[in-house]
């Protein structure tokens, strides 16, 4: 990096500095509901990665002996008690919110490589450019894209990976418009006008000054993608079109306990809260994070 | 005005036809076929279906076959229902599917608009905090989740309503699921209304109205309530679309004889000209209402309508 | 005849950073068609003031003291009489013409409605008024416009229906809130000029909130300076620009461009930023950038106290 460009990405950090993160933190942290939603998210994966470690149970083990016993049965070990294959409810919902969770991050992250590289690029060109590309995002957007991630599902067969895909594929559109539009508002801003006026090149100056200054809005956008993301799966699950048995999720688990809930309520209660609660600890976490970042509306 | 509507309607036209050509070509794309039953046909009788439903001829000759009928408004025949045609399978469903559907929609709107504009007048205060608490606790709880336990507590424990089923369509028929289908639209409309009902009472223009000595009945309904509704107004169209994707699932779960419920019937049996006129017809509405919606939004903002 | 008597008004916002002292003790009078101006840097409690004597201020303030309109204290009156004297007996134009009017919303009924509420006019004669009020603040083909939407009227031409619909029934006070600032300097002169008009047809009295000394000498016979939420100069204006006693009013006069002084000597006279209002300085607020500040002034706050007569200032030092 040569002089000047040193020079300017000092100039770019200054926006986005210290302070304006540590304020950031500050109001975050004084939000006690996104507070509360960081300590229970945190336990959850907690639980969620080494609970399962604590079991003598597999998520697969089918006890014909031991059906629908009803916890708790600290005997026994079904914390969760078991399901109609007599496996138990407490690993199973465990091992069930590994997946959801895991399609709910790797698909937040397709939609948010493809829409920030497409929203960037659209808006720092701009012009016709742009107004190509986001004719596209429009014509997109309007398709009802449930419908053809159900369709995808049928056709290809449930398939883990192509969940990821699918649904990542459908969330870059929210990202690209909105990375477009901070893109457009940040290009006129002294410090890329100055990189551009020395001659750096396009891609750098949006590597190094337009994302960094995106992120601030990305990680609200994405905290509240994971939990949008986590609910198509089990949607798509309750359809019976997700995650192929004997592995399960969180919308797979709420679809079987519902089918049995006269007899076995546990089986629905117990995933349906696990599900709810983290959904509930992301959008609260995403809601503090965009009222501190943007604290206008207070 | 003229201008608006013609450039909105040509956008909503690519994208039917991309709809059009993502769902006839992901269903052809199908690893195996649709009279792959338990017992294989004889050979003979299988080629004399496939030329019955125009599946050995080439693939654009196909296409162009499928999109020619669906500009006519017809979708084919229904394989697994070999007696029927997927428009009288989708029009069957269709009055139930409708009643349903609207009925969430209007319900939605009434309740979610109200909430939101109580949730703003009372900013930072009881009120405020109990909507937004109640509204993300819809949002947090997928329909699936609601519809289940929305039965065991008014229909197993208290025995109000039926717990699913179709007798007449009347009230007590569509209460459950209307309501199930209803939350988090109306939990996502609550917080958007609230949203920019604040924005629009710290706006200049209700500063003003305010220092006009009007009635605070006055400043809300005639200054605050129209502009406040505006992005409410734009988000219909993906509201109408979450309503459409919802009843899928609320059709299923109330075992409601509508359009969802042959869809989620047909894409397990994969009936594929039946999955595809679902697709094809729920998509059309999800498109046409939200160039509906564009439409209405220019004509109540005069910034708009002027261009 | 006093109309307006604000006597040891204070306003204080609580935030989360902390409670902000935007106005502190501070008093003034205006007769019966008189007009001051209040001048001062933004944050220094002008348009706080304006908005406590119409009732207007936000939630989170509150506010101690007295001000009495027409014999009674505003403060004291409830929401449903307050309501009553806005628009009608008090009324407010805004800075920002582009979004003070609402955008959905027709000129004849955004003017309309302040004729039916407060002096009871059926429609066809609010209309018929409307479009009288339309001619006298000089709006070109009066009755087309008012069947516009704000969008399409200029700048100044909608600061112009702004200051229709404050004088639509004839109020008694009319604050003035930085009324030319959002405008092109040639639409300024001509505001500045309708509003001297309209200060004689109408024997309306008049606040002018500015930071500009140049509107206050065209306009106002009286001026009051502000500072940090107090009054620190006020008498005549002509006393004021001529014999400027408190050194923040000489740094603002020193501030305006003039063609006689090199641009460099001017912009250090006011050297150092506008204080920060939830951490005021001890003693005087203006210390910190004052010229010729001593000891003294960091320790006690000064009173405002007579230094000829009708002309006072909060400084030791004069």
């Amino acid at each position: 990096m040569n002089k000047v460009e040193t020079a300017l990405a000092v100039a770019a950090a200054a926006p986005v500095g210290r302070s304006l993160w540590a304020d950031a933190r500050r109001r975050l942290f004084a939000n006690r509901a996104a507070l509360l939603s960081i300590v229970v998210l945190v336990l959850m994966v907690l639980l969620i990665v080494l609970g399962p470690m604590f079991s003598p149970w597999t998520y697969d083990y089918i006890d014909f002996d031991g059906i629908w016993r009803a916890p708790p049965q600290t005997e026994g070990m079904h914390f969760f008690g078991t399901d109609q294959l007599g496996r138990d409810l407490f690993v199973r919902t465990l091992v069930g919110g590994r997946i959801s969770l895991m399609v709910g991050i790797v698909a937040t992250l397709v939609s948010l490589l493809i829409g920030v590289a497409y929203g960037a690029t659209a808006g720092y060109f701009g012009g016709r450019i742009d107004g190509l590309m986001m004719r596209g995002v429009d014509i997109l957007y309007a398709l009802p894209f449930m419908f053809l991630v159900i369709l995808l599902m049928v056709v290809f067969g449930r398939h883990l990976v192509l969940i990821f895909v699918a649904i990542g594929a459908i969330n870059w559109l929210d990202m690209a418009r909105i990375v477009r539009g901070q893109t457009l508002a940040l290009k006129n801003r002294e410090f890329v006008m100055a990189a551009r006026a020395s001659g750096v090149s396009n891609g750098r100056i949006i590597r190094r000054h337009i994302i960094p200054n995106l992120l601030g809005v990305v990680m609200v956008y994405v905290t509240l993608t994971i939990p949008q993301v986590i609910l198509v799966e089990s949607f798509l699950s309750f359809l019976g079109l997700g995650v192929q048995e004997p592995a399960t999720s969180w919308g797979a688990l709420v679809n079987e306990g519902a089918r049995d809930m006269d007899a076995a309520p546990w089986a629905l209660i117990f995933p349906a809260t696990f599900l709810a609660v983290t959904l509930f600890c992301f959008n609260f976490i995403g809601d503090g994070l965009r009222d501190a970042l943007d604290p206008k509306d207070r | 005005m003229l201008r608006l509507a013609l450039l909105r309607f040509a956008s909503a036209v690519p994208t039917l036809l991309l709809l059009l050509v993502l769902a006839f070509f992901m269903m052809r794309a199908a690893p195996g076929g649709p009279f792959d039953t338990e017992r294989s046909l004889p050979p003979e009788i299988l080629a004399k279906l496939e030329q019955a439903y125009h599946l050995d001829e080439p693939l654009w000759k196909q296409f162009a076959r499928y999109i020619g009928g669906a500009v006519q408004g017809d979708l084919g025949p229904s394989f697994q229902y070999s007696d029927f045609t997927v428009n009288q399978l989708i029009l069957q469903g269709l009055p139930v599917s409708l009643r349903v559907g609207l009925g969430a929609m209007v319900l939605a709107l009434f309740v979610g608009c109200a909430a939101g504009i109580v949730a703003a007048l009372r900013h930072n205060r009881f009120s405020d905090y109990a909507v937004m608490t109640l509204a993300m606790t819809g949002m947090s709880i997928p329909v699936f989740v609601i519809a289940p336990l929305l039965i065991l507590l008014f229909a197993v424990t208290l025995g109000w309503l039926p717990a699913g089923g179709w007798q007449d369509g009347g009230l007590r028929d569509m209460a459950l699921p209307v309501v199930a289908l209803a939350l988090p639209q109306i939990a996502i409309l609550a917080r958007l209304m609230r949203g920019s009902m604040i924005e629009v009472l710290n706006s200049n223009y209700i500063r003003t109205a305010r220092a006009k000595g009007l009635a605070t009945r006055t400043v809300i309904l005639r200054h605050a309530l129209r502009p406040a509704l505006m992005p409410v107004l734009s988000y219909l169209g993906p509201a109408s679309a979450g309503i459409i994707t919802g009843s899928v699932v609320i059709e299923q779960i109330f075992g409601i004889p509508g359009i969802g419920r042959y869809f989620v019937q047909a894409a397990l049996n994969r009936d594929y000209t039946l999955v595809m006129g679902v697709v094809v017809f729920y998509g059309t509405l999800i498109i046409l209402f939200n160039f509906l919606v564009d439409m209405l939004y220019g004509v109540l903002d005069p910034r708009v309508r002027a261009e | 005849m006093t109309l307006l008597d604000v006597r040891d008004l204070s306003i204080r916002f609580k935030t989360p950073e902390g409670v902000v002292q935007a106005v502190e003790g501070l008093s003034f009078a205006l007769a019966q068609g008189g007009t001051l101006g209040i001048v001062g840097e933004s944050g220094a409690g002008k348009s706080q003031t304006a908005m406590a004597v119409l009732g207007l201020l936000a939630r989170n303030a509150k506010v101690s003291g007295s001000i009495r309109f027409e014999d009674r204290d505003l403060l004291k009156l409830p929401e449903s009489q307050l309501s009553k004297l806005r628009g009608n007996r008090i009324a407010m134009v805004f800075q920002d013409p582009m979004t003070s009017l609402n955008p959905y919303l027709r000129v004849e009924v955004q003017l309309g409605e302040v004729l039916e509420r407060h002096r009871g006019l059926s429609r066809s004669a609010a209309r018929a008024e409307s479009l009288r009020l339309m001619q006298a603040v000089h709006i070109p083909d009066a009755a087309q416009r008012l069947r516009s939407y704000p969008h399409e009227l200029s700048g100044g031409q909608r600061q112009r229906v702004m200051i229709a619909i404050a004088l639509a029934c004839q109020p008694a006070l009319l604050l003035a809130d930085e009324p030319t600032t959002a405008l092109d300097v040639t639409v300024q002169a001509q505001i500045l000029r309708l509003f001297a008009e309209l200060k004689k047809d109408f024997g309306v009295a008049m606040i002018l909130i500015t930071h500009d000394l140049g509107v206050v000498a065209e306009v106002c016979e009286h001026t009051m300076v502000m500072y940090a939420g107090r009054a620190v100069e006020s008498g005549a204006t002509q006393t004021l620009l001529n014999a400027p006693a408190h050194p923040y009013t000489r740094a603002l006069l020193e501030a305006r461009p003039r063609i006689d002084t090199p641009l460099t000597d001017r912009l250090l006279a006011l050297r150092g930023q506008p204080p920060n209002l939830l951490q005021l300085p001890p003693g005087c607020a203006f210390a910190p950038r004052c010229p010729i500040a001593v000891d003294v002034c960091t320790q006690s706050v000064p009173a405002l106290r007579s230094i000829e007569t009708a002309h006072l200032a909060a400084c030791i030092r004069v």
